[in-house]
C-alpha cells in the first residue's frame, strides 16, 4: 500500500440471506470490491438505486460487518467494533434520524462529547461549523423545526465536529435545493483544500462531475469502472458515460 | 493508566444516558401515566375515601392512604417502566440512529449501558415524584416526617429497575413490541414461583433435578417477594420476610440480565 493511501478495501463483499421456509437465497449486495483512496482527494461513488453504494459505505465506517474481504484505514486494519480509527472519520448517513428535541447547538455538542472533546474545543468547533454552514442564526432552533435541507446541513455538521481526516457522505444532496447544494459544494472543496479525503456516494451525476477527482461506478454490487473523472468525460458528459456503462452491464447480465 | 480510560468511558455512558433519559422524558405516554398516578395519590387525601370501612376496614385513614399510594406507585411504575422504555428503545435503537452512533468512537457496550442508565434515570425520576406525592399526602394527614415511606418505597424503585432490565433484555432478543409482552409475562410468571417451588418439593425427591429446578425458579424475578419487603417497611402487616437476600437476589438478576443484554447487543448491532 502506498504511504498516501488513506483507505484500502480488498475483496470486500456483503451477502444478505433472503430466507423463507423452503430455503434460503444468498444475495450479493457488494461483490468483491477493491478500492484505494489517496489523501486529499474527493472520490465519487456512482450507481443506480440498489447498486450497493450505501452497503459499501456502511462497511467502510464499521456499521456493517463485511461477509469477506479486508479494510485498512490510515494503514491499520479496520473492522466493526474497532474504534481507534473512528475518531478520525466523519460519516453522513443517507437517512439520519436526528432527535427532534435537540437544538442544533445541543446536537453538535452531544456528538462532540462522543468524541471526548474538551468543552472549549467543542465550542470553538461548533462556532466554526455554524459559520461554514451559514446557520449561526438558527443555532438555537429545535431540529424538528428545521427544513429538510437544513437538517441535511446539520447531518453534515455533526460529521465534521471531530475535524475528521476521512469523510463519508451518503447521498448528501438529497432534499437539498440548488442554493444549499452550492453551499455544500463550497464546504466540500474547502475540506479538500485542507487535505481531507472525501468519499461521496450519489446518483446525482452532475454533482459528482463537479467536485470529484476520481469516480467509481458500482452496479449490482460490482465495481464496473474506476478512474480519474476525465476518463468518464472523454465521450461526453458523466451522465452519458454512466448510462452507457450501466446499460451495457445490464444487457450483458440479461 | 486504566483509571483515565475508565473515567472517559463513564463520561461517555453518562452522555448517552442523558440523551436516552431526555428522549424518554419526551414520551407523552409517560406524562399520561404520571398524571393518572397523581390522581390516585390525590384520591388518598380525600377523607371519605380513606375512611370507608367497607373498603379499608377499621384502620387509621393514613394507613388507607398509604395503601392507595403504594398500589398506584406499583401499578404505574410497571406501566412506565415497560411502555416508556419500549418506546424509547424503539426510537433510540432505530437503524438510522444506531447506525450513526456506531460510526462514532464509542464501544458498543457503552451505548447499551448508556441506554440502560438513561432508562433507569427516567424511571427513578418518576418513582421519586410519585413517592414524594404519597409522602406529602401522609405528611398532610399526620404532620409527621414519615421517612419510613421513602425506605419502603425504595423497594418499588428496585422493582422498576428490574422491569427496565427485563425490557432491555427482551428488546435485545426480539426488537419489537413483543419485548414488552414478554417482560409482562415473565413478571406474571414470577407470582407462580412459590407455588411451583412447593409443587417441586412435593413431587420430586431431593436431588440434582429438584435443586436445579429450584435454582431456575430463583432466577425468575419474584415481584411478590419484593412487594412483601416493601409492605413490611411500610408497616402494612407484621410480615416476617428477610429483606436482604431478596434485595440481593433482585440486584443479581438485574446484573445478569444486563450482562446478557450487552452480549446480545453486539449481535443486535451487526446489520
Amino acid at each position: 500500500m502506498s504511504i498516501s493511501a488513506v483507505l484500502k478495501a480488498s475483496g470486500l463483499s456483503k451477502y444478505f440471506v433472503n430466507g423463507s421456509l423452503w430455503g434460503a437465497q444468498k444475495i450479493a449486495a457488494v461483490d468483491n470490491l477493491d478500492l484505494c483512496l489517496a489523501r486529499g482527494e474527493i472520490f465519487g461513488i456512482l450507481g443506480p438505486n440498489g447498486a450497493g453504494k450505501t452497503t459499501t459505505l456502511n462497511m467502510l465506517v464499521g456499521i456493517m460487518k463485511p461477509s469477506s474481504g479486508s479494510i485498512d484505514i490510515f494503514g491499520e486494519p479496520f473492522f466493526p467494533g474497532k474504534i481507534s480509527q473512528l475518531a478520525k472519520i466523519g460519516y453522513v448517513p443517507e437517512a439520519a434520524s436526528l432527535p427532534g428535541y435537540f437544538t442544533i447547538l445541543e446536537l453538535l455538542d452531544f456528538y462532540g462529547q462522543l468524541f471526548s472533546m474538551p468543552a472549549s474545543l467543542r465550542v470553538e468547533r461548533i462556532k466554526r461549523l455554524l459559520e461554514m454552514a451559514g446557520m449561526v442564526k438558527e443555532r438555537n432552533c429545535l431540529i424538528k423545526n428545521l427544513s429538510m435541507g437544513q437538517r441535511r446541513l446539520v447531518d453534515i455538521m455533526q460529521a465534521l465536529i471531530n475535524d475528521p481526516d476521512l469523510i463519508f457522505l451518503d447521498e448528501p444532496t438529497v432534499y437539498l435545493d440548488p442554493v444549499i447544494i452550492e453551499r455544500l459544494r463550497f464546504i466540500l472543496l474547502r475540506l479538500k483544500s485542507e487535505g481531507k479525503t472525501i468519499v461521496v456516494s450519489s446518483h446525482m451525476l452532475s454533482e459528482i462531475e463537479k467536485i470529484s477527482d476520481r469516480v467509481a461506478i458500482i452496479n449490482q454490487g460490482k465495481l464496473i469502472k474506476v478512474g480519474p473523472k476525465e476518463d468518464f468525460l472523454r465521450s461526453g458528459t458523466m451522465e452519458e458515460e454512466f448510462l452507457r456503462i450501466v446499460k451495457h452491464v445490464d444487457t450483458k447480465i440479461d | 493508566m486504566w483509571i483515565p480510560k475508565l473515567i472517559k468511558e463513564l463520561r461517555l455512558v453518562l452522555v448517552i444516558s442523558r440523551d436516552v433519559c431526555r428522549a424518554a422524558l419526551k414520551e407523552r405516554v409517560m406524562y399520561g401515566f404520571l398524571l393518572i398516578a397523581f390522581l390516585f395519590i390525590l384520591m388518598a387525601n380525600v377523607p371519605f375515601v380513606v375512611k370507608d370501612p367497607k373498603v379499608f376496614g377499621p384502620q387509621r385513614p393514613e394507613a388507607s392512604a398509604l395503601q392507595i399510594g403504594f398500589m398506584s406507585i406499583n401499578v404505574f411504575t410497571i406501566l412506565i417502566s415497560i411502555f416508556v422504555s419500549l418506546n424509547t428503545l424503539q426510537s433510540f435503537f432505530s437503524r438510522e440512529r444506531l447506525g450513526l452512533l456506531l460510526s462514532k468512537p464509542v464501544r458498543r457496550v457503552l451505548i447499551l449501558e448508556g441506554a440502560i442508565l438513561g432508562l433507569f434515570e427516567m424511571v427513578f425520576l418518576n418513582w421519586f415524584l410519585m413517592t414524594a406525592g404519597v409522602w406529602l399526602v401522609i405528611f398532610s394527614q399526620t404532620r409527621e416526617w414519615g421517612f419510613y415511606i421513602w425506605t419502603g418505597m425504595s423497594v418499588t424503585a428496585l422493582m422498576a429497575l428490574l422491569y427496565v432490565a427485563l425490557v432491555v433484555f427482551f428488546y435485545c432478543i426480539i426488537p419489537n413490541t413483543m419485548a414488552g409482552i414478554m417482560a409482562v409475562l415473565l413478571i406474571i410468571a414470577g407470582f407462580g414461583v412459590p407455588m411451583a417451588r412447593q409443587a417441586i418439593s412435593l413431587t420430586l425427591p431431593p436431588g440434582f433435578v429438584s435443586s436445579s429446578l429450584a435454582f431456575g425458579l430463583d432466577c425468575i424475578p419474584q415481584i411478590n417477594s419484593l412487594w412483601g419487603v416493601s409492605m413490611q417497611y411500610l408497616k402494612f402487616f407484621n410480615l416476617n420476610i428477610s429483606a436482604t437476600p431478596i434485595i440481593f437476589q433482585t440486584l443479581a438478576v438485574i446484573f445478569v440480565l444486563n450482562i446478557i443484554s450487552v452480549l446480545r447487543f453486539r449481535r443486535f448491532c451487526q446489520f
